[in-house]
């Protein structure tokens, strides 16, 4: 029996000639006996995925999958010499000294971007106009940080009233909030063009450069971060401090 | 910083060692996936989740495999395999609610056969004999069903060998085939 499993394995593993091929799917069409064997070898390999794939899921949903390199450093080998007390006191030291070193570090502009977006647009104010029903609804999964739902909402708006610029910038911020810079970008720079008393595309566009900060990012948006100065346009208050602190470093 | 996709297709090929870390980065990564299914298919959570981390399952493999050419971006590609296996959720959910027949069962290996051969097969394939697999799956032995998983999981016989401390891959090989074997006398007995 071994020898038709490993002449079905031969086939699916590619290890056979076209001629052994055509061959082999004549057999399936012809001999009954042949194809029940090909369907057992294809419903056991789906068995055994299926049976892979519950382990997987139950790995990457509910465990923390680490290289196994960490835990065969020399420094993790010595900790597991220590009883589990002292193991959590060097753990809690460490997690200070290390909170202490990044808090003493000067920040960079990645830094100082990610930090400026968490604190202020950690949630989403509930605008008075209660008109437009889905925006308060986008806001609301916003602030239950059900981005992707609020993305579908903010983006639905947009389409049906192309002139709500507060949907577009908030499309814009959820598109940060999931790091989908290249998308954030899009939209700021859209917002941008618009003529509004208070935009603020420019400037959130700066800080979707700042947290991508990839090739020249980090540059263009030091120059952005200039023009809304000179302008001056939103958001210059906080260019302002982040060029000072750009230029101390 | 978020973790490029070269580095988690790098990674997943690099060892054996740090694949589980780079699986769970790319399971995490495009993890929104599963509302777009909930929101573009009409699927449940439960449902997304499975189309989901079938298609990540997928996509791994075929890096490891080589057959990830980097064409597209890791994401489109990622979401296009998703998209696909959404579809095949919803027509399994229609053929329920239909009760027209048995929920279909689509084993990606009947991909590789041509249309004549495909469904002189597919009519001997269901949703029954498959649980039953599953069943008799957990009464081989703990060591065969970790060879087959392994296998499964696009370990090569040579892997394996190392893994599990066998002589060489073809030790694993003829190991592996007896264990289909066993597999097979169960399935065959009980039907």
């Amino acid at each position: 029996m071994s020898e038709s499993l490993n002449y079905i394995e031969a086939y699916f593993t590619g290890q056979l000639s076209d001629a052994e091929k055509r061959q082999f799917e004549r057999q399936c069409e012809a001999n009954q006996e042949f194809a029940a064997d090909v369907a057992f070898y294809i419903t056991s390999r789906h068995a055994v995925r299926e049976k892979l794939l519950e382990e997987k899921r139950h790995l990457w949903a509910d465990t923390e999958a680490r290289p196994e390199k960490i835990a065969t450093s020399p420094v993790t080998g010595k900790i597991m010499m220590l009883n589990r007390w002292a193991t959590y006191a060097v753990a809690a030291c460490l997690i200070i000294a290390v909170g202490l070193y990044f808090l003493n570090r000067p920040e960079n502009p990645h830094q100082l971007a990610d930090n400026y977006f968490n604190q202020t647009y950690s949630q989403l104010s509930q605008t008075m106009d209660g008109s437009i029903d889905s925006l308060q609804m986008g806001i609301a999964l916003y602030n239950k940080q059900d981005y992707q739902k609020a993305l579908s909402y903010f983006q639905d708006v947009y389409r049906a009233h192309p002139d709500n610029n507060d949907a577009k910038l908030y499309t814009g911020i959820v598109y940060l909030k999931l790091k989908d810079y290249d998308n954030a970008i899009l939209q700021f720079d859209e917002l941008a063009t618009k003529t509004l008393k208070i935009n603020s595309g420019l400037f959130l566009k700066a800080v979707a450069l700042m947290q991508r900060d990839k090739g020249d990012d980090s540059k263009n948006a030091k120059v952005l971060l200039e023009q809304i100065v000179q302008t001056p346009l939103a958001g210059s208050m906080q260019a302002k401090e982040w060029l000072k602190h750009w230029e101390g470093n | 910083m978020d973790i490029t996709d070269e580095h988690i297709t790098d990674g997943l090929k690099s060892d054996n060692i740090k694949r589980p870390y780079f699986e769970k980065e790319l399971y995490l990564k495009y993890k929104y996936f599963i509302d777009e299914g909930c929101r573009k298919f009409r699927l449940s959570y439960e449902d997304s989740f499975s189309a989901y981390s079938d298609s990540v399952m997928s996509v791994i493999h075929n890096i490891i495999a080589d057959d990830f050419e980097k064409r597209s971006l890791l994401k489109t590609y990622l979401f296009q395999i998703f998209s696909n296996k959404c579809i095949d959720q919803v027509r399994k959910n229609m053929a329920v609610k239909q009760s027209v027949h048995q929920p279909t069962v689509t084993p990606e290996l009947l991909g590789q056969l041509p249309d004549a051969a495909r469904s002189a097969i597919e009519k001997m394939i269901d949703q029954q004999k498959l649980e039953q697999m599953k069943h008799y799956l957990e009464e081989i032995g703990d060591k065969c069903k970790e060879i087959l998983l392994l296998f499964e999981d696009g370990y090569t016989d040579n892997e394996i060998a190392k893994k599990l401390v066998y002589n060489n891959a073809a030790v694993v090989k003829t190991t592996r085939l007896r264990c289909l074997d066993k597999l097979k006398q169960k399935f065959n007995l009980k039907k």
